[in-house]
């Protein structure tokens, strides 16, 4: 039983994406031997190595933020992944191949000539990118890639890129083992439809096509740490989605229902609801905040129908004999797009359009790219918004050890009292020292509620707050009900040193 | 103290690993004095609340006037046989537990059996000012009393565990193994305390003069048990705050942040006052004071220094620029009202099982039963509970705990259906087993309906009313359960 789309953020598997290879990086020789055994079946994929032809290997410097200091930059790291030739001169790969870039470089199949590249569409979402080249000549002598069908559970397929453990373009081969929606670990609080292979998927493959007869269906991008023989790759439904996305310049995502869908197998709820005990249709637990407002859908509407898909009591459909979670269907629209679904309301049947709009209420908790975190320092106070990118900063058991209002807000609050969510909660994240705030106890870590009285809703919020302040202190209260107070003068003109002192270009980033 | 039960089994585990070297074979006077306890207890296991599960617990204690022992009160919570044993062997008595007190960690336990008695010698306790010099841990150990230096550190009030009231501990470092099982802490002849605990190589001793104190009032029937401050106070070291608040003159004292802990209580204290002087003790910006008898300790001692639950505390705070006296009366440390409900050690736990479904109290002792580190690996919705107050309509809360697979509760039986707090059940709002059980006595239209909190990972659970017995039943009997309820 799954959130459509999201999955929970405390309970979710966890899987590791396949971090980009860092470039010159020595692997283990467990993993050198393992890639050599696979060269061995290569002799029976001379189709698949004449599409080879079209996949690159792609080549990244990238830089991410500091978190919780967000004018600062970490180390500029390098990793290497794969990509593919589509039609209309792009490359494909994976967001998280391109994620933070600073200098693209595409490499040709056994061709040394470096080739500079630029993010034309990015989705975290689903992690795919679409790659420029806008030098001339690139294209040359690669044919566009087509883009197959969902293929078959137990049919072969053949994955290409440039992995760990070589220098050349590299084939394993495998069957697809299942089919259903997975985690997709660089968002981190989404699934979607996700295809599982036995061929090996290794760091660097991530973004490589995947192919059956001649035909892409698949990217490769992510594994599993711990188990044995289990890579996965996107499936062209989700690939198409992205595509045709874009084709009016711009990415808006997937678009949502905003409900809970849950299995309705119980005899006694079936008959409680008026229906057959051992029929189909799975029942809607609960909604969002927005889907509640527009009062198509309700509790304990029962699915029936979704987009001419015959839901299953267990919430799934069958989708090219594979049983998937409904809202592989749901994900199929596109924004503004309405999709029809079959109820069961009232112990009749009834048919609803329902709008499939953009909702990015669960950004925060999710993982963030590409944007630089917004951020205000005064009197050497660091605030900036509660992400999960901010709580990570934590370390690896952040759950432990961010404080419980801050866990409450990000996971909890949207669904329990959503009249009390605050559009951008805010945090003290550091305080640089100074004289001036010297004395503050709680000085980094927590969760602001108010400062002057003034409710914190966002990073404008405290902006504001300090400056419409007639007292001769400002006062923060914390999440916790915990008080500190600064001197509104000494403050005032601290500031510039403490910027200064710290290195810190600029008080704020909006 | 739900925090001690796993200790003592850690430390029940090393004392059977004593060698007998370092025992001193010199005659002793406490060996006329401190006995060994053998108890037998039903250690309940919360999550799974009809299984009861024997323990053994050994344990010492002191001869004290009246022919009493005198032992710590950990190990003693459904006790089920209590035994002692004199002079370090033999024979081995009945006893009965006459007085228990688990928040002061003290009880005085009673043997019939007048042979008993002979021989045995009172201990004599220590004064305020004896409690530091020259001190030993004294135990049986292999039919012989062992003593082993100890060196006193300091004086500290107990870290407030779930809902414990504050107490004064003496700190003492030592190199005895295996203690904090109810030893004596010695200076000379007289006993300075019981060693409660020891964590590396530092025993925390319940110090003589507040269990003389205890004794005292026990013996005049007027045993109130501990108070406790119910408000949360900062420390108000940052002067821009006491600025802010306006204090004039020197900094000290501390800011009230949270009136009380305590549901529907109206405290004669306001949101954001300052704390300048408890019972005449001036407070410093940390919170501390300076005690005539322990030296620089938190002020939450000044809810147990001489002063007992119902007792009456004179606060001097800082309010809307003025200094106040106020009387503050010391709350018992009881938190059977709270929103996550902290019964008496020692009670039962309650569930009811309808249809597999098993329901259990939102309780410190649900939640304790994930192990100390219940703030971490308990499921985190259930942990926040215990910052929320209850509601008027909601006084406190029952959890879905789990599910006995049948195929009555098919659909139920995924993990989203665990640990989910109930709203209401057949249209009645729930806050006990009893409400609960009272709700199962309508069915809406021959269902069952239970309906979970907003943001449940699952809202709505029906049930099949007519099959409810015969599902009951049969469930009980496949998992051997003898009663499918126990409200009380």
């Amino acid at each position: 039983m799954q959130n459509e789309l999201q999955t929970s953020g405390f309970h979710r598997t966890f899987f590791f994406a396949l971090d980009p290879v860092q470039v010159g990086q020595q692997f283990s020789r467990v993993r050198i031997i393992f890639a050599t055994l696979l060269y061995a079946s290569l002799a029976s994929l001379a189709s698949a190595a004449d599409t080879g032809r079209s996949v690159v290997q792609v080549l990244l410097y990238s830089q991410t933020p500091v978190w919780d200091a967000p004018w600062r930059n970490n180390p500029v790291a390098g990793s290497s992944g794969s990509g593919f030739v589509i039609d209309g001169e792009r490359v494909m790969t994976n967001a998280h191949v391109v994620s933070w870039a600073k200098q693209i470089v595409l490499r040709r199949f056994q061709d040394p000539r470096p080739w500079q590249a630029q993010v034309e569409h990015i989705s975290h979402e689903c992690d795919l990118a679409i790659l420029k080249v806008t030098e001339p000549g690139f294209f040359e002598g690669l044919d566009p890639l087509p883009i197959g069908e969902l293929p078959k559970v137990r049919s072969t397929v053949v994955t290409c890129g440039y992995p760990s453990g070589g220098e050349q373009i590299s084939y394993t081969s495998g069957v697809v083992s299942r089919i259903e929606l997975q985690n997709y670990v660089h968002i981190g609080n989404k699934a979607f439809l996700s295809v599982q292979t036995d061929a090996a998927i290794n760091p660097g493959n991530s973004g490589g096509p995947v192919f059956q007869d001649d035909k892409v269906v698949g990217v490769a991008f992510m594994g599993i740490p711990g188990l044995e023989n289990t890579g996965f790759f996107i499936p062209p439904a989700v690939i198409n989605h992205f595509l045709e996305d874009i084709n009016d310049g711009r990415n808006d995502g997937f678009p949502k229902a905003g409900v809970r869908i849950v299995s309705l197998q119980n005899p006694a709820f079936r008959r409680y609801l008026g229906l057959n005990p051992t029929g189909d249709g799975a029942r809607i637990d609960s909604l969002t905040d927005y889907a509640q407002k527009t009062g198509l859908l309700k509790k304990d509407d029962v699915v029936l129908e979704v987009d001419g898909s015959r839901v299953g009591s267990d919430g799934t459909i069958l989708l090219d004999g594979n049983r998937v979670y409904c809202t592989a269907v749901l994900q199929s629209a596109q924004k503004g797009q309405k999709l029809k679904m079959k109820l069961w309301r009232d112990r009749k049947e009834i048919e609803v359009d329902v709008p499939m709009d953009i909702h990015v209420e669960d950004a925060n908790t999710g993982n963030i790219y590409d944007s630089l975190p917004r951020y205000f320092v005064y009197a050497g106070l660091v605030f900036t918004p509660l992400t999960l990118d901010y709580v990570k900063t934590f370390g690896r058991n952040w759950r432990s050890v961010a404080n419980l209002e801050m866990i409450y807000e990000l996971y909890y609050q949207r669904n329990e009292k959503p009249e009390k969510v605050r559009p951008e909660p805010i945090v003290l994240a550091a305080t640089m020292a100074h004289p001036v705030n010297a004395d503050l106890r709680l000085a980094n870590r927590a969760m602001i509620d108010e400062i002057n009285g003034r409710r914190i809703e966002s990073l404008d919020d405290v902006i504001e707050a300090f400056k419409d302040n007639a007292k001769d202190q400002h006062m923060i209260k914390f999440a916790s009900g915990t008080v500190e107070c600064l001197d509104k003068a000494g403050s005032d003109s601290a500031n510039a040193e403490i910027l200064s002192t710290y290195g810190i270009p600029a008080d704020r980033r909006l | 103290m739900k925090m001690y039960r796993l200790t003592l089994l850690a430390l029940s585990l090393v004392a059977s690993a004593f060698s007998v070297a370092g025992v001193d074979r010199a005659p002793s006077t406490m060996q006329e004095s401190i006995v060994r306890f053998d108890v037998t207890r039903n250690n309940h296991n919360f999550r799974v609340p009809w299984d009861k599960r024997a323990q053994s617990v050994s344990k010492l204690g002191a001869v004290i006037a009246g022919n009493e022992v005198l032992t710590t009160a950990q190990g003693l919570a459904n006790h089920t046989l209590v035994r002692l044993q004199k002079g370090g062997r033999g024979r081995w008595f009945n006893g009965q537990v006459k007085w228990v007190d688990f928040q002061a960690n003290l009880a005085v336990v009673g043997v019939s059996d007048e042979i008993f008695w002979n021989n045995l010698t009172p201990i004599q306790f220590a004064e305020a000012d004896e409690l530091r010099d020259n001190l030993q841990v004294v135990r049986w150990r292999a039919g012989n009393i062992e003593r082993r230096a100890a060196e006193f550190s300091r004086f500290t009030v107990a870290d407030a565990n779930f809902n414990q009231a504050p107490r004064i501990e003496l700190k003492a470092s030592s190199e005895i193994e295996g203690a904090g099982r109810g030893e004596l802490m010695v200076s000379g002849a007289k006993v300075v305390g019981l060693v409660a605990s020891k964590s590396g190589s530092t025993c925390s001793v319940i110090p003589a003069p507040f269990i003389t104190a205890a004794l005292k009032l026990r013996a005049d029937g007027n045993y109130r048990g501990l108070g406790y401050f119910d408000f949360v106070w900062q420390p108000a070291s940052n002067p821009a705050t006491t600025e802010y608040f306006e204090l004039n003159g020197p900094a000290r004292g501390v800011l009230v942040i949270k009136t009380s802990t305590r549901p529907g209580v109206k405290s004669p204290l306001k949101l954001h006052d300052i704390i300048l002087e408890v019972d005449g003790f001036p407070i410093d910006i940390q919170g501390d004071y300076l005690d005539p008898d322990y030296g620089h300790v938190i002020m939450e001692y000044l809810a147990c220094r001489n002063k007992w639950a119902g007792d009456l505390v004179k606060l001097k705070v800082w309010r809307d620029g003025k200094t106040r006296e106020i009387d503050y009366t010391l709350p018992k440390a009881d938190f059977t009202d709270n929103l996550v409900t902290d019964r008496p050690e020692g009670a039962e736990p309650t569930y009811l099982i309808a249809g597999g479904l098993v329901f259990v109290p939102l309780s410190a002792e649900y939640l304790s039963s994930w192990g100390n580190d219940w703030q971490r690996s308990a499921p985190f919705r259930l942990v926040f509970y215990n910052n929320q107050k209850p509601e008027k309509a909601q006084r406190s809360l029952v959890v879905l705990s789990l599910v006995l697979p049948d195929f009555y509760n098919i659909g139920y039986q995924e993990r989203n259906a665990q640990n989910l707090v109930l709203d209401k059940a057949n249209g009645l709002r729930i806050d006990t087993l009893e409400s609960l059980a009272n709700a199962l006595n309508s069915p809406e239209e021959g269902f069952h309906v239970f309906e979970f909190k907003k943001g449940s990972a699952l809202q709505k659970i029906i049930l099949d009313a007519e099959k409810l017995d015969a599902a009951n039943q049969r469930i009980a009997k496949r998992y051997r359960i003898a009663q499918f309820q126990k409200l009380k």
